[in-house]
């Protein structure tokens, strides 16, 4: 069984699965209304800018990651804390980060693995409309899905495997 | 003569006659200092309403660490989403529970300091010894005063404040066990209470200290100490105290300082107990906060080593004992199945520490003072002749076992590449591991891990020894109490906004990124002429770190309570002098009565008060028993990332919440605005932190000019670390008077965006429900 990458971080009798590139990206094509949760790690902030334009996925920038990419010319659709975004995206009544309705996805990608984990626990007890998706560095079991415990190069390949299966379609 | 009802009789006006009761003049004065508010000695019930007020502003928000309760053999229950436990409880009512017994836990610490300290002064001193804060403190006890309603005049007066702690914590910890409350709302409502006695409980521990130990009576110009490794002079026998309670340090200082040791000796501390020591005597030495724990007992630098209690490594007995430095242990929180020897003859304990027992337990201070100081003093030149960290060249050798696992990455609760570090330590370059010191907090989750049972923690330090034993520092002693006549001053110019806040850095050092950040944001508030305090392993942490022009910030920034302060307020238990400011603000400036009066005072605090807690750091469960009691007072308060395993925060929703405030001239229902925005939140990293602080300063009592001066630092730090304006300015904007002036153009070209209309400042703003419609 694959640990959590903390490995002591072990919530419970109810564990996400490990993705692969194609389920992740099956999840991503399935959801109607997915948002881009972006964290301080910046270890993929290019992957996943490239992914938010390519699939018109909204950004939320957490922590002062909205500060990152401005430098690089990108306006985040939102900025807000990790907690603060978890906190709307466990309320059904919430209109998503476009007004366009509640997301029914959120894809974590490097808010720092801890938080994150919490912040996925969070979602997995109070939030049964969205699925959760994290892309974090790491295994993170109170995702949905999330990736298994790679090495940088690896993790580079599993990413770029994600983009091609979703430019496939 | 009768006055008042009571009878006075001529020649005898020192008495007054009751039916059936006989009052002295002091005890009317004590009945007649303040009319007794509302709750006097509040129960849980007692102030529930204003609780569930606090939680439908800022509802909790649960982020289980754990999805199953095992307190009870019907578990292990499985709590996940909607499933139930055998006992009913759910997820949301499980989460508060733990954070109600962590806060239990949190306040039981204090409250075993507080009496354990009490009645060591009291044996000392007597019940009799005045409470003297100097001629500027006339609010003495201003928690007790509010929370108890009595003003304690002397150590025995405390007792009664103890008496009232400690059932109260009965109470609200017997409401954790199977079966009992369900609700998740009123378990934090139980959370916020047993807290607010936390805040009691630290309190009469620091009033004891000080009158008790003669500490720093609120002086801004306290010592300023030597700190780090590199103060201690390692050619005189050396002893460290590590813990929270200072009375075994005390007393070894006197000790040393009757046999004219103190030339000698080198007295140094690690967490509270080095803040506090250093409030005794300025020769004492700190070494650091808690995360430099294990650093410093590797090193091998003590000669004796001297536990207290709290927060203390539960390992140290192995630890000191492959340094041969004896472990000495002071108070019954802390035995580690050594013999207590309080009752044997001091140099035969000596002795059997110097022929190898590995450490002893000695109840008594004064006995103890005298073993360790012998002791110390025997075992130095013994000790001399061991090597305690290894060469470089072994580092190396070391490094070379390493099989490249990762399992210490995985281990490590900041995720440090101690992997990759190794790798270069192979190859002879110690930069990975020496870059790894600052932020490492010795914790040693990566060696239990390791398959190889590298030591790591001293490789580490051994690769950082430059920085490690090179740098010294200061630290500004823990000055205690705000003094009345720094509350005059700044009252009006913090309530009306001209002063943006006061921000406190306080807590333990489980940092993310080590203790640099504390420091940093710091500096950050002192520049922009905030108040900034400090107290705990954060004002250790801040002290670890130079300006631009090499001063750190105590050399550099006045120790005053006023704008533009760096302020050591002192240890944990000082904590109390902080919300005790707050409630200072309201009683001399707003002249509020404050005896038995906590919602009317907290009320005032939330709305009016422009205070904001960052406890970067936060462990333990006297953090989130400090966090939460300050919470109860109005006071928001930021934790750390890791702050988000307390599994809950208090959170607003300003895209769904209603801000409905009364304005007490009026009585009307008011459209308020988000502030302050949050109660606890956990941030990200720094920059989120002090964006945030900024902004929980504002407080709807601001005047314009006031609001112009906490905008500008929001808007400015916003742009600063996210290179835009803040996309919720407009909540903030009530009307134009409000924009910073030299932004003008800027804020009004985007309110106009944000489709913002101008709106009244509310006259006086308030949470209560005022008394007509009650
Ligand atoms: S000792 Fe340092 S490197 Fe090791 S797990 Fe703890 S923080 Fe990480
Ligand atoms: S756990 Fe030990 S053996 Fe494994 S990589 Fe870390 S130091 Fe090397
Ligand atoms: S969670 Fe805290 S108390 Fe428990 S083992 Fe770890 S450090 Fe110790």
């Amino acid at each position: 069984m694959t640990r959590a990458y903390q490995c002591a971080n072990v919530p419970g009798p109810h564990l996400g699965k490990v993705g692969t590139s194609a389920s992740v990206a099956a999840a991503i094509k399935r959801a109607e209304r997915p948002v881009l949760i972006v964290g301080s790690d910046l270890r993929h902030l290019d992957w996943a800018l490239d992914l938010a334009k390519e699939r018109n996925i909204p950004v939320v920038a957490t922590a002062h990651v909205a500060g990152a990419m401005r430098e690089k010319g990108v306006r985040p659709d939102r900025e807000m804390g990790a907690i603060e975004i978890t906190n709307l995206l466990k309320s059904p009544e919430w209109g998503g980060v476009r007004g366009e309705g509640q997301h029914d996805l959120a894809i974590f990608t490097d808010v720092l693995y801890y938080l994150e984990a919490q912040m996925l626990s969070a979602l997995k007890h109070f939030a049964p409309h969205i699925k959760t998706i994290s892309l974090t560095r790491g295994h993170q079991p109170n995702a949905d899905q999330s990736l298994p415990n790679l090495s940088e190069k690896k993790l580079a390949e599993f990413l770029a495997g994600v983009m091609g299966e979703l430019n496939e379609s | 003569m009768i006055k008042d009802g009571r009878f006075i009789l001529d020649g005898m006006e020192n008495v007054v006659i009751n039916i059936g009761k006989v009052t002295t003049e002091e005890e009317l004065a004590e009945q007649e200092w303040e009319p007794m508010g509302p709750t006097p000695k509040p129960g849980i019930l007692s102030l529930r309403n204003w609780d569930h007020r606090l939680l439908k502003d800022f509802p909790p928000f649960y982020a289980p660490i754990c999805d199953m309760c095992c307190l009870c053999t019907y578990g292990k229950c499985d709590l996940t989403g909607d499933r139930k436990g055998a006992c009913g409880i759910g997820i949301e009512a499980q989460q508060a529970r733990m954070v109600t017994i962590a806060c239990c836990i949190g306040t039981a610490a204090h409250a075993g300091h507080a009496n354990h300290v009490l009645h060591e002064l009291i044996k000392w001193r007597g019940r009799d010894h005045p409470i003297d804060l100097g001629p500027y403190i006339d609010v003495e006890a201003p928690i007790i005063r509010t929370v108890v309603g009595t003003r304690p005049k002397t150590l025995g007066d405390l007792e009664e404040v103890l008496n009232y702690v400690n059932q109260q914590l009965v109470h609200v910890l017997s409401s954790t066990h199977t079966g009992q409350e369900g609700s998740y709302i009123d378990f934090e409502s139980k959370a916020l209470h047993v807290s607010m006695i936390d805040n009691l409980a630290k309190e009469v521990a620091d009033i004891a200290q000080i009158a008790g130990f003669d500490f720093p009576k609120g002086d801004p110009d306290a010592a300023l100490i030597d700190f780090g490794f590199g103060a201690v002079d390692r050619t005189k026998p050396v002893i460290v105290f590590i813990g929270h309670y200072p009375a075994v340090s005390v007393a070894t200082i006197d000790y040393i300082e009757e046999h004219g040791l103190s030339d000698k000796m080198e007295v140094c501390g690690i967490c509270c107990t080095a803040i506090e020591t250093s409030r005794y005597s300025a020769s004492a030495k700190v070494i650091g906060p808690l995360s430099m724990q294990q650093f410093f007992v590797r090193s091998g630098i003590a000669d004796v080593i001297v536990l207290d209690e709290q927060c203390v490594r539960t390992d140290l007995l192995e630890e000191a004992q492959k340094t041969g430095a004896p472990l000495i242990l002071t108070t019954d929180k802390i035995c580690y199945n050594l013999p207590d020897v309080t009752n044997r003859d001091p140099d035969k304990v000596v002795s059997d520490l110097l022929n190898g027992t590995p450490g002893v337990l000695i109840s008594d201070p004064l006995i103890a003072a005298q073993v360790i100081t012998k002791t110390a003093l025997e075992i130095k030149p013994k000790r001399d002749a061991l090597n305690h960290l290894p060469e470089l060249d072994e580092v190396q050798k070391l490094a070379e076992e390493c099989i490249e696992c990762g399992w210490c990455d995985r281990a490590c609760p900041n995720s440090l590449p101690v992997k990759d570090a190794m790798i270069k330590a192979k190859e002879g370059d110690f930069g990975g591991l020496s870059d790894l010191f600052s932020p490492c907090m010795s914790c040693g989750r990566c060696e239990s891990e390791c398959k190889k049972d590298l030591p790591i923690i001293s490789m580490i330090l051994k690769s950082a020894q430059d920085i490690a034993f090179g740098e010294t520092y200061t630290m500004r002693a823990g000055r205690g109490p705000v003094l009345d006549t720094e509350i005059r001053k700044v009252g009006a110019p913090l309530v009306l906004g001209e002063i943006p806040g006061i921000v406190a850095l306080v807590g333990c050092s489980n940092f993310p990124n080590g203790e640099v950040e504390v420091a940093k944001i710091a500096e950050e508030f002192a520049r922009r002429n905030y108040i900034v305090v400090a107290t705990g392993c954060s004002a250790m942490a801040m002290a670890m770190y130079r300006c631009e022009d090499g001063q750190t910030l105590y050399e550099k920034y006045p120790g005053s309570f006023d704008a533009g302060g760096v302020v050591n307020i002192g240890s944990c238990v000082a904590n109390a002098h902080i919300v005790g400011a707050a409630i200072k603000v309201a009683a001399i400036f707003a002249r509020l009565p404050l005896r038995g009066n906590f919602e009317e005072i907290a009320d005032y605090i939330l709305n009016k008060v422009g205070a904001c807690g960052i406890a970067w750091g936060a462990m333990s469960q006297k953090a989130a028993s400090i966090a939460t009691g300050t919470n109860r007072w109005g006071i928001p308060v930021i934790v750390g990332p890791h702050g988000s395993k307390y599994r809950r925060a208090y959170i607003s929703n300003k895209e769904l919440s209603e801000w409905e405030l009364y304005d007490k001239r009026t009585g009307e229902v008011v459209e308020g605005e988000p502030a302050p925005e949050h109660l606890m939140y956990p941030a990200e990293t720094m920059e989120e932190a002090i964006v945030l602080t900024a902004k929980l300063c504002i407080r709807p009592s601001d005047n314009a000019k006031g609001r112009q001066i906490k905008l500008s630092n929001y808007v400015d730090l916003y742009k600063k670390y996210m290179g835009t304006l803040p996309p919720d300015l407009h909540l903030f904007v009530r009307n134009e008077r409000d924009i910073p002036i030299t932004m003008k153009d800027e804020i009004m070209e985007y309110l106009e965006e944000a489709g913002w209309k101008p709106r009244k400042a509310i006259g006086d703003p308030s949470r209560l429900v005022p008394e007509e419609e009650v």
